[in-house]
């Protein structure tokens, strides 16, 4: 027998040992699916890159359920009892909150106002530092522990929109034996953190005594993958089981996969161009309402969004309750009406800037077709992609007209959105007010007033009428061109069930995720 | 009238027969991937000097209607997500990168040359000085700095070849040191010192010449690494801003399409490969021709 080893002996073998190899891999990945796990893709590393959750010791708060807030967010971004039951506002700025008995940390102890207390005064209020003040409006010492059961809050002002706000997967409750930093998480959540390689996945487990009680899956996997066509290829190939947003201009063909499921969810946030009214020619408010007669919300929307996404009217939102729509005005594209605008104003001509951070999703051609939308009614833009610290170093200074940008909320209570952004002593403002006498895009005097009354209202009804006085007013004077409002979408393995979305994409719950075969 | 042109005529023809039985030439044409090379270097010229007069389109024009479009007969190359002609914004892209590439390549040649002339000729205190400078250039991985450079002064193609210059001519000042050091010891140099001919003339007129020959060959296939550094920041967002068609914003602009719409990011994607290719096919073959230490053969490889 002629036992001589040939070329294609060899190339035979390899191909074997491949085959084998890939086959093992298979067989793995499979057998971790019957056993109800998951993986999930999110759009962002769930480890964290560099320091971005460094108080939780690199694992992201958000997505990975293994940590609570007092309250959480319903569907129509009201807020909802959760390790709290219920809560009373007893004087203009006191809030007393009753919290859920029986709720087991990972640890084994029975959570106490004492946990929540050390939660607030040292992890939240302590480590963060002052800008948990001035968004919770709460400074240390201010939370205190009336019995067993039992807390309250001073806030520094009246703050009708505290429950909403502390409704984030941030502001949540461990006991003091947490060494959060250094990776130590105990939470309360229906999974408990098991394993974290950085920059690539983490781990989670189901937890047995879950005050909610024990989800179905036995354990999810979060894999980090922040690049859109990355994601969709892992589906694809099958390794993951769930991914957000898949590249845009796939989800036509992922729908027609018999394989995978596709769907879509309105979020709590929305894309617009800010326009910073205090620098000349954008000063002139005929210039910003031409700006706004020059674009085509709907055909944004069915072009380059391939229908993931609605038209917007306004800078906020429309799943957010007294986010205003249809009450503002209409700028329907009417090229002629605003090249008439554009005559009428101060403008002669000079380039108008525009930044855009440079991994915004559909930021570039956004940019563009602005660009061209412009140009067409003789308004000539000069568009900066930049990366997020020089754009903020940018519009610090005021050194811009036009910014393409989003705005999302991550809590029930998005008020923050209106005072940060429209108040002049909002964030975006404030520095350059006190400087200056100027800011950004505040219009001041009634619309301060009118957020104001927005913000500190207990009534809905008033509270809506002043936010949506406020936007008109803002839309009247063409502070920003809104854009539309996101839709976000999440693809997955068509055997999955129980996918429970929600407006603000990172308050998804796990609990009921299962597989039909 | 008739005489003037009979000269220039015959000029020419004396011209187009030393071409014609030039061994140098026999010696690049003999090889051909040279011949291949400089074709393309050839095309890639032509498409940016004329490109932008043939464009059917303007490269900027948006056709909302008609994005994503595969190649057809209106579109060659089909249309990008913006409805945007890609025939259209890849000849002018031409025009753009070549452009970058010839000034980048020429402000290193000329830095990099001054540099190692002054260093070579001069020596003493002054070469080494210089030398470590370039010492400290080259400890630097040169896309890296780059790409802090331009991170720094903020994105624009102006910026981008800034960056790639500055950290490209400490390799054409070593190869000029070199070849000065070994030049000025030669007995034509010296001859000319001793006829006191000035340091200025023997520099330009002596040792230049003789390093003119590695120097475009480094050159030339340096346009290479100029074209793919200029493609890879741009891809980054350090570059073109929007909407300029630059080659490396287009494969940008291609990537999340791949699947769809093929042709958005592999006709940038070909374009720039070709056109290194043709460079270094190019740089090859002058160093065949042109190096002084190599052995020119006019024996076709086998």
């Amino acid at each position: 027998m002629d036992t001589a080893l040939t070329r294609r002996h060899l190339l035979s073998a390899g191909v074997g040992a491949g085959i084998a190899g890939l086959a093992g891999c298979a067989e793995t990945s499979q057998d971790a699916d019957a056993n109800g796990s998951f993986t999930i893709v999110p759009t962002s590393d769930p480890t964290g890159t560099g320091d971005s959750w460094e108080n939780w010791g690199g694992m992201t708060p958000y997505w990975t359920r293994v940590i609570e807030p007092l309250v959480w967010g319903t569907g129509g971004m009201q807020p909802q009892p959760w390790l709290a039951t219920d809560w009373t506002a007893t004087d203009d700025t006191t809030w007393v909150f009753d919290l859920r008995e029986g709720v087991t940390f990972h640890n084994g102890d029975e959570m106490t106002a004492d946990d929540v207390v050390h939660s607030f005064e040292e992890d939240i209020l302590t480590e963060r530092g002052d800008f948990v003040h001035g968004w919770l409006h709460l400074e240390p010492g201010s939370v205190d522990r009336i019995d067993d059961y039992t807390v309250s809050f001073e806030t520094t002002e009246p703050f009708p929109g505290f429950p909403g706000t502390i409704a984030h997967n941030m502001i949540d409750i461990q006991p003091p034996e947490a060494d959060r930093r250094d990776g130590d998480i105990i939470g309360t959540g229906p999974f408990t953190l098991a394993e974290m390689e950085q920059g690539q996945q983490l781990r989670v487990e189901r937890f047995e005594d879950y005050w909610g009680g024990a989800p179905e899956p036995t354990g999810l996997t979060f894999r980090a993958a922040e690049d859109a066509t990355t994601r969709t290829d892992l589906l694809v190939a099958g390794e993951v089981d769930l991914i957000y947003e898949p590249a845009t201009s796939r989800i036509d063909g992922l729908r027609e996969r018999g394989d995978v499921r596709v769907e879509t969810e309105q979020s709590s946030g929305s894309v617009f161009v800010s326009i910073n009214i205090h620098r000349e020619p954008t000063h002139d408010a005929d210039l910003r309402r031409a700006l706004n007669y020059a674009i085509s919300q709907d055909e944004i929307v069915t072009t380059v969004l391939e229908d993931i996404g609605q038209p917007a009217r306004g800078p906020l939102s429309s799943v957010i309750d007294w986010a205003a729509d249809e009450e503002l005005p209409a700028y329907e594209r009417d090229r002629d009406r605003a090249r008439d605008l554009v005559s009428q104003s101060s403008y002669d001509g000079e380039e108008l800037t525009c930044l855009v951070e440079n991994d915004m999703d559909d930021g570039r051609t956004l940019v563009q077709i602005l660009q061209e939308e412009f140009e067409k009614i003789g308004v000539t833009l000069d568009v900066e992609v930049l990366e997020s610290a020089s754009l903020r170093d940018r519009t610090d200074r005021g050194e811009f007209h036009l910014e393409l940008g989003t705005s999302q909320s991550n809590s029930p209570a998005a008020d923050y959105i209106m005072w940060e952004n429209f108040h002049t002593m909002g964030i975006s403002n404030k520095d350059l007010y006190e400087a200056e006498g100027t800011g950004l895009h505040n219009l001041g005097g009634e619309v301060d007033e009118l957020i104001e009354t927005g913000f500190q209202s207990h009534d809905p009804d008033e509270k809506r009428e002043a936010y949506v006085a406020a936007q008109r007013e803002i839309m009247d004077a063409g502070v920003v061109v809104p854009l539309f409002y996101r839709e976000y979408v999440v693809a997955a393995d068509a055997e999955l069930e129980g996918i429970d979305l929600h407006p603000i994409d990172k308050f998804a719950q796990w609990g009921e995720l299962t597989r039909t075969t | 009238m008739s005489v003037a042109l009979e000269s220039i005529a015959s000029a020419v023809g004396r011209r187009y027969r030393a071409l014609r039985t030039s061994r140098t030439l026999a010696t690049f044409c003999a090889n051909p991937l040279n011949v291949a090379g400089l074709s393309i270097v050839t095309a890639i010229t032509i498409a940016a000097v004329i490109g932008p007069l043939v464009a059917p389109y303007d490269p900027t024009t948006q056709d909302l209607a008609n994005r994503l479009q595969g190649p057809s007969l209106a579109h060659p190359f089909g249309t990008d997500q913006l409805g945007r002609d890609m025939l259209s914004r890849l000849l002018y892209g031409a025009r753009l990168s070549l452009g970058i590439a010839v000034a980048v390549t020429g402000i290193r040649l000329v830095l990099g040359t001054a540099i190692g002339l002054l260093a070579g000729y001069a020596g003493g205190w002054i070469d080494e000085a210089l030398m470590r400078l370039v010492d400290i250039q080259l400890a630097f991985p040169g896309l890296v700095l780059a790409l802090v450079i331009a991170g720094i002064l903020g994105p624009s193609l102006r910026n981008v070849m800034l960056a790639l210059a500055v950290v490209g001519w400490a390799s054409y000042a070593r190869l000029v040191r070199g070849t000065v050091l070994a030049t000025k010891e030669r007995d034509f140099v010296r001859a000319a010192r001793l006829m006191n001919v000035s340091r200025f003339r023997i520099a330009t007129r002596h040792l230049l010449p003789n390093v003119a020959g590695p120097v475009v060959v480094l050159a030339t296939l340096n346009m290479g690494t100029v074209i793919l550094g200029t493609a890879g920041l741009s891809f980054i967002g350090l570059g073109a801003q929007p909407p300029t068609p630059e080659w490396g914003t287009m494969l940008a602009d291609g990537r999340h399409h791949l699947r769809t719409a093929w042709w958005i990011a592999n006709v940038p994607g070909v374009a720039i490969m070709c056109t290194v290719l043709g460079f270094t096919l190019l740089g090859d073959g002058l160093r065949d021709v042109l190096d002084p230490n190599h052995e020119t053969t006019l024996e076709k490889p086998t």
